[in-house]
């Protein structure tokens, strides 16, 4: 990809990691970067097709009001729709890591369409642009 | 029919905004009565919109022509 | 003996074309910026001074800062272009010679030719304009809200449709909606001129209770009735008018014939000469093209004209044209928007509105200073036409 590519390698699978994620990705794409997603772990749990929707919790320094707040947020707009609707907005590929699918036992037929395909993590670096945000 | 005088064309081919309906408007309030103008356009809805507006502005639609992959519109202010 | 290039107008097409010929040519170009406030401004903000959601300091910076370092900046008011003779002649005196020059002196308003729309409506196509608005909405304590076009073209024509949505929204959070009427009197018989976004809109419209008139093209104002009427004969009362007030081309363009009736120049759709003068060019809403009058089109306007330019400079065939690229965000008023994207090719097929484009053009607004002036942007998305119907 090109020398501005946005990278982001999503680790966690909270719902507030996986909005403010999707908002990073949304902003970039509309700044013409182009934007590279690397699902690892609890993010790649979460994009399950199956999963996608339900609960995800938040992060433990959310407390209840933040908790609250991030559900109400998910309900204007759920992160997996704006990470959907960013691919109207600029070149955003989503893509999951191998060796993650392998340790969580998940085949690419078990996860979200939005996920555009599977990729290992030496693929990842070679696309990457000049450095990575791990969320 | 005999073609009037153009007075000014507006070739708003491929032009989706403001749109050749409002080209056309904004061409009618700065003229004199009596002028005439052509208004070339590809968008299909031109059709019904055109003569719509020109009907309720009380001007006169003095022709459509279809030409190739567009149609022309003449319109006369007619007040 | 560098090119000498002269650029009236700093606005957004005259600062980027600027910058982007210092670029290219280097030492064998000379460009001067003539403008008479040596302030930029951004305009799209104003919507948001006008429902009291910005505040006007951040949409102003001086154009200066803007330009690269050998680009002159004249703080001067042009006031008669002598295109034979390749000069133009300033105000206090004195005239700039040119071997090329770029006319992108943009669309002024022109309020006094409607009766009574000074007195009697608000507009928020200036900074003052918008401020008074705010502040004639603060005090508002329900009514009538209509909105209406006064002339056209005008700028930005998704403005009043987004002002509409958004002035819903601003009832609502003040507890006002209940006991207001809010209509957008569109010129014409739909809400908005692209009809696949119009489509989008008119069903949001209807849900909120927003009404909307068609084929109203607004002719006079009676401020004391509280009255405005339509060139097509119809008349509507209203307790708070919101007009797009009529648009002229820059005083200059009139002063040394070369314009339109409006004062609007004529110019070729692709190369963006000016009719008759093959070292002329016309950038952003200065044009007589039927197209958007919007920071975009200019965006996309100044690559190409810094490119003729270069070519006429080295003496080779020029390889760009303006293929007609237009991208204009489109607010819908609850925290969502969509988007225009569109070309000469290619009519815009605009997404249902949702939360990203929203924060895509929020973005846009926060970053414009720190990339689009000095053309910072990269030319892909957002700003190619859609996926799919690229060819």
């Amino acid at each position: 990809m090109a020398d501005d590519t946005f990278s982001l390698i999503l680790f966690s699978g909270t719902d507030d990691k996986l909005h403010a994620a999707a908002v990073l990705a949304v902003g970039a794409a509309a700044m013409g970067r182009p934007v590279n997603v690397f699902l690892q772990y609890w993010a790649l749990d979460a994009f399950r097709d199956d999963r996608v929707r339900k609960d995800h919790g938040v992060a433990p320094e959310a407390g209840e009001d933040g908790a609250r707040a991030v559900i109400e947020q998910q309900n204007t707009t759920h992160w997996i729709e704006l990470f959907e609707q960013a691919k109207d907005i600029g070149e955003v590929t989503i893509n999951a890591c191998a060796e993650s699918m392998e340790l969580l036992s998940i085949t690419a037929d078990d996860l979200h369409p939005v996920v555009d395909g599977v990729w290992g993590v030496a693929r990842f670096f070679m696309e990457a642009g000049d450095g990575a945000t791990f969320i | 029919m005999a073609t009037a005088e153009i007075t000014r064309s507006i070739d708003a081919r491929g032009m989706a905004c403001p749109g050749p309906l409002m080209a056309l408007i904004g061409a009618i309030r700065t003229a004199h009565v009596g002028d005439v103008f052509e208004v070339l356009s590809s968008d299909e809805g031109s059709k019904t919109d055109i003569p719509a507006w020109v009907e309720k502005a009380q001007h006169e639609l003095v022709e459509v022509v279809p030409e190739d992959g567009y149609a022309r519109f003449v319109i006369r202010k007619a007040r | 003996m560098p090119a000498q290039v002269v650029v009236l107008g700093g606005g957004v097409g005259g600062t980027l074309v600027a910058n982007l010929l210092d670029k290219s040519l280097g030492r064998d170009v000379h460009v001067t910026v003539v403008d008479s406030t040596g302030m930029h401004h951004y305009q799209p903000g104003y919507l948001y001074v006008a429902l009291g959601e910005a505040k006007g300091h951040w949409l102003t910076r001086e154009e200066r800062t803007l330009l690269r370092n050998h680009v002159d900046l004249a703080i001067e008011e042009a006031v008669r272009i002598h295109p034979d003779a390749g000069t133009v002649q300033l105000r206090r005196g004195g005239s700039l010679p040119w071997d090329y020059l770029v006319i992108a002196t943009g669309a002024r308003l022109v309020p006094d030719l409607i009766p009574g729309l000074a007195e009697g409506s608000f507009e928020f196509y200036s900074l003052p304009g918008a401020e008074r608005l705010a502040q004639a909405l603060r005090g508002f304590d329900g009514g009538s809200i209509k909105i209406g076009i006064a002339g056209i073209p005008y700028k930005c024509p998704p403005a009043p449709v987004e002002f509409t949505m958004m002035v819903d929204g601003y009832l609502r959070r003040r507890g006002l909606r209940d006991r207001s009427e809010v209509e957008l009197l569109s010129p014409l018989n739909r809400a908005f001129t692209i009809e696949s976004a119009s489509k989008l809109i008119q069903p949001i419209m209807d849900q909120r209770g927003i009404g909307l008139t068609t084929f109203f093209n607004v002719e006079s104002v009676d401020p004391s009735a509280h009255i405005v009427e339509s060139l097509e004969g119809e008349k509507q009362e209203y307790d708070l008018l919101v007009l797009v007030p009529p648009h002229e081309g820059a005083e200059v363009i009139k002063a040394s014939d070369m314009g339109d009736v409006s004062g609007w120049l004529p110019t070729d759709r692709t190369t963006l000469q000016v009719a008759g003068c093959e070292r002329v060019f016309a950038l952003g809403d200065a044009t007589d093209l039927p197209i958007s009058k919007s920071g975009s089109t200019a965006h996309f306007e100044a690559p190409v004209i810094a490119s003729r330019i270069a070519s006429l400079v080295n003496g080779t065939a020029p390889k760009t044209n303006y293929g007609g690229r237009v991208m204009c965000f489109l607010e819908t008023g609850d925290g969502k928007a969509t988007s225009l994207r569109f070309d000469y090719e290619h009519p815009p097929i605009p997404p249902q509105p949702n939360r990203a484009w929203h924060v895509a053009k929020w973005l846009f607004n926060r970053l414009y200073w720190e990339t689009v002036p000095h053309g910072r942007l990269p030319e892909r998305a957002p700003f190619t036409t859609p996926k799919e119907v690229a060819s």
